[in-house]
């Protein structure tokens, strides 16, 4: 029983990381049929960015590198994707590729390729238990933020008018611009948010795995892509339910897998990931305006 | 004196070029209905008119490619009525083709030269006449290029060219401009120009492109259903009423109230597939206009490109008064162009009332603005009303149509764009959305609406046209076109020119 809970706030915390990675690639991919495969390294920046600042009073860390992930997002989307904007999803695809590689292999230049080893606030991986649950404090601030992060997300997308356009452009972006939706804000908006899940994810992901490196964000973007393919590519609750499942997968795997399978852990969780999109390839929650495009 | 030049001429022409009493008649419709034309050597002639109104069934009878049930051409006094074509251009009277028809695979150069081959010049003259007409319309630079890969401009002056090397006396241009944008149109003015002082010669122009007719024209001679109309100088023709009537439809005007919105020869095309060749409509303010055609005709390729989702090729459309074709889809919305797209278009996720914010958020800096508009909207469609919680996608397929429209209108339109809108309707549904569209006429708004059920969109509107392969075949007044056997053929395509044996 206690096992059972403990395997289920793992897998709600793994997979509230995995969701806003999910939500981060897959807001910008329901309005721009852009997959941002840079969205990685806005994690990445976003850990670097704590360790130069971390001299600094932790409110302001925190408040500057969340200003340097959304300048960086906002920047890739004016330099590198506006100017592609009428292009094929093939070449923004590509040109996200080129993009997470330059900003990689320029951190390798300035930082060398080494993980740096770097925790923001230590004192989070304490633990304590409640009741025969042993719970690290990490995960009960990183389950708060993702909690929190979720329903703010929520109330803007609900509440504001911006929100509620870029849920509309999302669903249809060119039925949104014959509405007269401005195109250009409506994409800053959503790199802006894209940059803000980003910034939580790497809050929470340096502190879990307590080091630097250019590549770290690679993982992450992978899995967060393989979590919005699930949900269903283009749908925001379908990201969050992606990401979610993916979690819940790993966590259960590496509960059930024997020691000798572990390893290949990640190999059986794709390999169901496949299962799951031979049965339901629109993903589980379908996307109409994907239909007429695609 | 210049040196000898392969394209001299005898200048010393007195003669012209007559059409007298011309009568075509198609399955009992008259194409042309006792027309005179005369075409003096020295002039630039003008031939408009509505589509469908006879201008290139006249330009077919004039060089022999259709035989008239009624009247006599003669070129320079002599009678060359139901002469063969190609004997026709010997004389020296050559025309162009709405569709420029260059051997594709030929070069610039040999496109030019067989023409003259075809009159029978030998090879070396009739290269050495090409050369020279090359260099006066400025495309030698080019001469050595294969026709189909030159741009649509380039292609259309190469086909004029090509009508050149025939020496012609007489040269008529069908639709010149068509598919041209306003730079390629003026260097096509100029040509025009050179060709008539270096040659001479009677220059025939049938153009849509009103603004180069006015400008290129000695005199302008108006076709309206088979009829000559109106003959004059440019100024002339801007103010004569029936002109204005005919071309413009009742309250346009060549001079006066521009319509609310004009375009003109539009050409859109996917790849190598034109979805769009040169088509011209306008609707005038306060106006319900419908253009109806098949699967195909390039109907919604034309809404998309007013509202700027495709990217037209050439052409240039205006909206009260201003060119708007480099704007952006959300920029033409908030100057008043509101489109219901095919499908309608509703957000499915997003509740009724949330669909509505985003009809409304081109208004977005005066609330109070919106929420009486919202009110009104949903006065005019109550059942939205009662629904405004609910997912767009929950609601039938009448009621999304209704959402689409009240959607757009909340933009406050001055022009209402729908694409199908009984597209998957039942036809009680669609006799709604039609009263619908007709109200919101009456209280002034100006309505485009594309449709492939016909009916419907004849009872409706005011003015129609018949769209197909991408260009306008008919233009009229619904229950002018109904009764006409021609709007069948423009429609399916098929029973067109019967060709009398020749």
């Amino acid at each position: 029983m206690t096992l059972t809970l403990q395997y289920a706030v793992d897998a709600l915390n793994v997979g509230g990381l995995y969701a806003m990675m999910a939500l981060g690639i897959g807001l910008i991919f329901g309005i721009m049929r852009l997959i941002n495969f840079a969205h990685g390294e806005l994690v990445m920046v976003g850990g670097y960015a704590m360790l130069l600042l971390v001299q600094l009073p932790g409110p302001l860390v925190l408040a500057l590198s969340l200003i340097v992930v959304i300048v960086l997002a906002l920047g890739m989307e004016r330099l590198a994707f506006r100017p592609l904007r009428e292009a094929a999803p093939s070449t923004l695809l590509v040109a996200s590729f080129a993009l997470s590689y330059f900003l990689q292999n320029f951190f390798v230049l300035v930082f060398g390729a080494r993980p740096v080893p770097f925790a923001f606030a230590s004192e989070l991986s304490t633990n304590f238990e409640i009741g025969h649950i042993r719970i690290v404090l990490l995960q009960v601030v990183s389950m708060t933020l993702t909690i929190l992060a979720l329903v703010g997300l929520t109330a803007l997308l609900k509440r504001t008018s911006i929100g509620v356009q870029l849920r509309a452009a999302s669903q249809d972006f060119r039925a949104a611009k014959l509405c007269g939706v401005r195109a250009n804000s409506v994409i800053a908006f959503a790199f802006a948010i894209s940059g803000s899940l980003a910034w939580i994810v790497s809050l929470i992901y340096s502190a879990q795995i307590g080091q630097l490196s250019p590549a770290m964000g690679v993982r992450p973007v992978v899995i967060g892509f393989v979590a919005t393919i699930l949900g269903g590519l283009g749908s925001l609750v379908g990201a969050v339910l992606g990401g979610f499942l993916v979690g819940a997968l790993s966590v259960t795997l590496e509960a059930t897998l024997s020691l000798q399978l572990r390893p290949f852990k990640e190999a059986v969780l794709f390999a169901l990931v496949f299962l799951v999109l031979l049965l339901r390839p629109q993903g589980l929650i379908a996307v109409r305006a994907l239909k007429e495009r695609v | 004196m210049r040196p000898t030049s392969a394209i001299e001429l005898d200048r010393a022409s007195n003669g012209q070029l007559e059409a007298r009493g011309v009568s075509v008649r198609f399955e009992g419709i008259l194409a042309l209905d006792t027309v005179d034309l005369t075409l003096r050597p020295g002039e630039i002639l003008g031939l408009i008119g509505p589509n469908g109104a006879g201008k290139t069934t006249l330009i077919n009878v004039i060089t022999g490619f259709q035989v008239p049930d009624q009247g006599r051409i003669t070129l320079d006094g002599e009678d060359i009525t139901g002469l063969q074509p190609f004997r026709i251009s010997r004389r020296r009277l050559a025309r162009t083709f709405q569709a420029v028809r260059l051997f594709r695979d030929l070069t610039v150069l040999e496109n030019a030269e067989l023409a003259g081959v075809g009159v029978g010049l030998s090879r070396a003259s009739a290269r050495e006449r090409a050369w020279e007409i090359l260099e006066l319309l400025e495309l030698a630079d080019l001469a050595t290029q294969r026709a189909a890969e030159l741009p649509y401009g380039d292609e259309r002056r190469v086909g004029i060219a090509r009508a050149l090397t025939t020496l012609p006396r007489y040269l008529l241009l069908d639709e010149p401009a068509a598919g041209m944008n306003e730079k390629e149109a003026a260097a096509l003015s100029r040509t025009v120009r050179t060709i008539l002082q270096k040659f001479s010669c009677g220059i025939m122009v049938i153009e849509h492109n009103m603004m180069l007719i006015m400008e290129l024209c000695d005199r302008i001679q108006v076709l309206e259903h088979g009829r000559a109309i109106a003959l004059g100088n440019p100024a002339e023709i801007a103010r004569d009423p029936a002109v204005r009537r005919a071309y413009l439809g009742a309250e346009g005007a060549i001079a006066g109230k521009p319509p609310i919105l004009a375009i003109d020869n539009l050409a859109v095309s996917y790849g190598a597939v034109a979805a769009l060749r040169g088509v011209s409509i306008h609707v005038n303010e306060g106006e319900l206009v419908s253009v109806v055609g098949p699967n195909g005709a390039g109907k919604s390729t034309l809404m998309h490109a007013i509202s700027g989702t495709v990217r037209p090729d050439a052409g240039e459309i205006t909206f009260a008064g201003q060119s708007i074709s480099t704007l952006p889809t959300e920029t033409r919305v908030r100057k008043g162009i509101a489109l219901v797209p095919e499908g309608r278009g509703v957000f499915p996720a997003l509740t009724v009332a949330e669909n509505l914010l985003i009809g409304a958020v081109t208004r977005l800096g005066n609330q109070a603005a919106v929420r009486i508009a919202t009110e009104r909207v949903l006065d005019f469609f109550p059942i939205l009303r009662e629904r405004q919680g609910q997912p767009a996608g929950r609601l039938s397929g009448g009621e999304q149509q209704q959402l689409a429209i009240a959607r757009a209108l909340l933009s406050e339109p001055r022009i209402l764009l729908l694409d199908e809108p009984s597209l998957g309707l039942a036809v009680r549904i669609i006799d709604e959305v039609y009263l619908i569209l007709e109200q919101l006429n009456r209280d002034g708004v100006s309505v485009l609406v594309v449709e492939q059920s016909v009916m419907r969109a004849f009872a409706a509107a005011q003015r129609t046209y018949v769209l197909r392969n991408g260009l306008v075949e008919l233009e009229g007044r619904p229950h002018d076109l109904v009764s006409s056997e021609r709007f069948e053929a423009a429609y399916f395509g098929f029973a067109r020119q019967q060709s009398p044996s020749l």
